[in-house]
């Protein structure tokens, strides 16, 4: 089964190419959401096997929403999306918990190799 | 991946951000340190780094370099610096360069490099300690993403002649529909007609699309405006609100392309010339925060645009003095000449009715390249005014669109069309019915008795057929009222309108040329014209 993916980004260009890389490389995008606080709602109901989280993002942001999902879910799989000059904060992110990190511009390969990579590490406990 | 897709939605995401961002402007611009300062400088800050998340992906790194730049800037308002007006006016030049290089990736594939001067300009802002250190300076690694392919990008003449092969299409379309109903059923007759219905299903969807190609939201056009007042407010000193309604309205491009500019004008002019100054306001009893209204509205085939101030108004008696005295008008003729018509001066070359014109607009310089735009898009701009209360400017004009509803008429044998959304309604009358009273016509319609013209004099198409049954054809606008005598309503459909040709221009009547399936042209009169005055 592939591996269940929600999306979340204020950009709906973000989310559009995301979501086609993502589809083309065989995963399964559930749902998408638009900030922090429409994260944690669909990630509550869809249960994705992986979240794709970008940092900026209006209402809560994604180091605010990532401490919210893994108060949700201890063992969420989370990969950071950003761009350029947010390095404090993925640095910020990962040590909160986050597997991963994308740093836009991507590349498909970028998006795959990030996402693959945190499928395959051990959820935590 | 989809890049032409990816290209729009940048460039529509884009430029929603930018108009976040005019607001967010607007409201520093109102209240720098306020409660809201905080959110708005949020905004600004996260619109400019979505636009920078998305000028990257897509390659376009002259934008993400740009935001990148603008980014850095603003890190430390983030953190308290205080925004003062020269600051603001950086972010608002900013908006403006990114809507540069946004028309640069629409027109072009790719987006022109940031103007000159802007290394400077972002190199310059102090710290929150006021230090003159230059903001930190990163890299912007090289794209990892795909190259863009070229433009998409269509001259607006290309379009145009596309727009009009479609109109043709549904033309032809429709009359085939005619021609096979008509047509003695044979073998294949069946199969013919479901193909036909397939066809014109296409047709259908293909004229839906290209009604999306040719109109926009005036809201896309509008997004400069409350950025505009609010500097050009701040720069004079007064307090202002602006409101803006009606801004998801939808129009022909082109038509939105031509009155942006006079529109800006009449605001440059309220707010220099309308709106007085706080002390002068509040010695008048008035809010020290003047008011300008600007309302958009669809009505038919018709766009309504009503720009309102409350500030001082212009003095009927002042503009007739200087007409009389700059010679526009014989003093016995200004002296008669009724208030509205007065006003109507305003648009007349060489007249102002202030002693010194102001820096940013004399009132009276610029109004008539003002109505001269928008009649050249065969619309009219009226003015009304009350000294010490406000004025208002209404502008009004046809929205001309390729495919309209028109409701074809018959008088004496020849047709007429009429936009059916400017039609109130229909009845079948007899002659008897009609109050007469000299030369003029009465219908009593919804109680009240509404002056009924013979359409076929009043176009020129011969006298009205004295006896016998008629229809009357109400047509409304602006609270005004007419019934049109014809002899016979034939049909009301969807036709492909095209401009009126020039050589017929002076008529005056004529909103356009409407093609009816038939192929025979038929002229498609204007409301408007008909329920004015008589030319």
């Amino acid at each position: 089964m592939p591996a269940r993916i929600l999306i979340v980004d204020d950009a709906l260009l973000i989310r559009e190419m995301l979501r086609d890389i993502l589809t083309e490389a065989g995963f399964d995008v559930v749902g998408e959401a638009r900030d922090g606080i429409e994260a944690v709602e669909r990630f509550r109901e869809l249960e994705p096997d992986l979240v794709v989280l970008d940092i900026v993002m209006p209402r809560r942001s994604g180091v605010e929403a990532l401490c919210d999902l893994i108060a949700v879910r201890p063992n969420v799989r989370v990969v950071m999306c950003s761009a350029l000059g947010q390095e404090a904060l993925i640095q910020e992110a990962l040590s909160a918990g986050a597997l991963s990190f994308i740093v836009k511009p991507f590349s498909a390969e970028d998006v795959t190799t990030a996402i693959r990579g945190a499928m395959r590490e051990k959820p935590r406990d | 991946m989809d890049l032409t897709r990816y290209k729009e939605l940048f460039i529509e995401q884009a430029q929603n951000h930018l108009e976040e961002m005019g607001s967010a402007l607007v409201a520093l611009e109102r209240d720098p340190a306020g409660e809201g300062a905080n959110d708005a400088v949020a905004v600004l800050f996260r619109m400019v780094h979505s636009i920078k998340g998305m000028a990257a992906s897509l390659g376009f790194d002259a934008i993400s370099a740009f935001a990148h730049r603008v980014e850095d800037w603003l890190d430390p308002v983030r953190d308290g610096a205080p925004l003062d007006s020269s600051k603001l006016d950086l972010l608002d030049d900013a908006i403006g360069e990114f809507e540069r290089m946004l028309a640069g990736v629409s027109r072009d594939g790719s987006p022109p490099p940031p103007g000159d001067g802007w290394e400077a300009r972002l190199a310059r802002q102090p710290g929150p300690t006021e230090s003159a250190e230059p903001a930190p300076v990163r890299n912007v690694i090289e794209s990892g993403a795909p190259p863009i392919p070229a433009s998409v990008s269509v001259a607006a003449e290309k379009l145009d002649r596309f727009l009009a092969s479609v109109g043709e299409l549904i033309q032809h379309e429709a009359r085939i529909e005619v021609l096979h109903r008509a047509s003695p059923v044979w073998d294949g007759h069946r199969e013919l007609g479901d193909e036909l219905e397939r066809m014109a299903h296409t047709v259908r969807e293909l004229r839906r699309r290209c009604l999306e190609v040719r109109t926009t939201p005036l809201r896309g056009r509008l997004g400069r405006l409350p950025r505009v007042a609010a500097r050009l407010a701040r720069d004079l000193g007064k307090q202002l609100e602006l409101e803006i309604s009606g801004a998801e309205v939808e129009a022909d491009r082109s038509l939105l392309d031509a009155i942006e500019e006079p529109l800006l004008h009449l605001l440059r002019n309220a707010i220099d010339h309308g709106i007085e100054t706080p002390a002068e306001r509040e010695a008048q009893g008035k809010d020290p925060t003047g008011r300008i209204w600007l309302r958009a509205a669809r009505a038919g085939s018709r766009l309504h645009l009503t720009l309102e101030d409350d500030g001082r108004g212009i003095d009927v008696d002042t503009i007739r003095a200087r007409a009389i005295e700059r010679g526009l008008l014989p003093r016995e003729v200004a002296e008669d000449l009724p208030p509205a018509r007065v006003f109507d001066l305003v648009f007349e070359a060489g007249l102002s009715s202030r002693e010194r014109p102001g820096a940013v607009s004399g009132r009276g310089v610029g109004l008539d390249a003002v109505r001269r735009a928008i009649e050249a898009q065969r619309g009219t701009v009226a003015v009304l005014s009350r000294a010490g209360r406000g004025t208002r400017c209404e502008i009004d004009l046809p929205l001309m669109v390729a495919l309209q509803r028109v409701l074809v008429l018959e008088i004496g044998g020849e047709a007429v069309a009429l936009p059916s959304a400017s039609v109130e309604s229909v009845l079948a009358v007899r002659e008897g019915s009609l109050e007469r009273s000299g030369d003029e016509a009465f219908f009593v319609f919804k109680q009240e008795s509404t002056p009924v013209i013979d359409l076929g004099p009043r176009v020129g198409l011969g006298a009205p057929a004295e006896e016998g049954d008629a229809a009357l054809v109400f047509l409304e606008s602006r609270g005004l009222r007419v019934g049109l005598r014809v002899d016979a309503v034939v049909s009301d459909r969807e036709v492909f309108v095209r401009r009126v040709p020039a050589v017929l221009e002076p008529i005056g009547l004529l909103a356009g040329v409407a093609i009816p399936p038939s192929g025979i042209p038929v002229f498609l009169l204007d409301p408007g014209a008909l329920i004015g005055e008589p030319a």
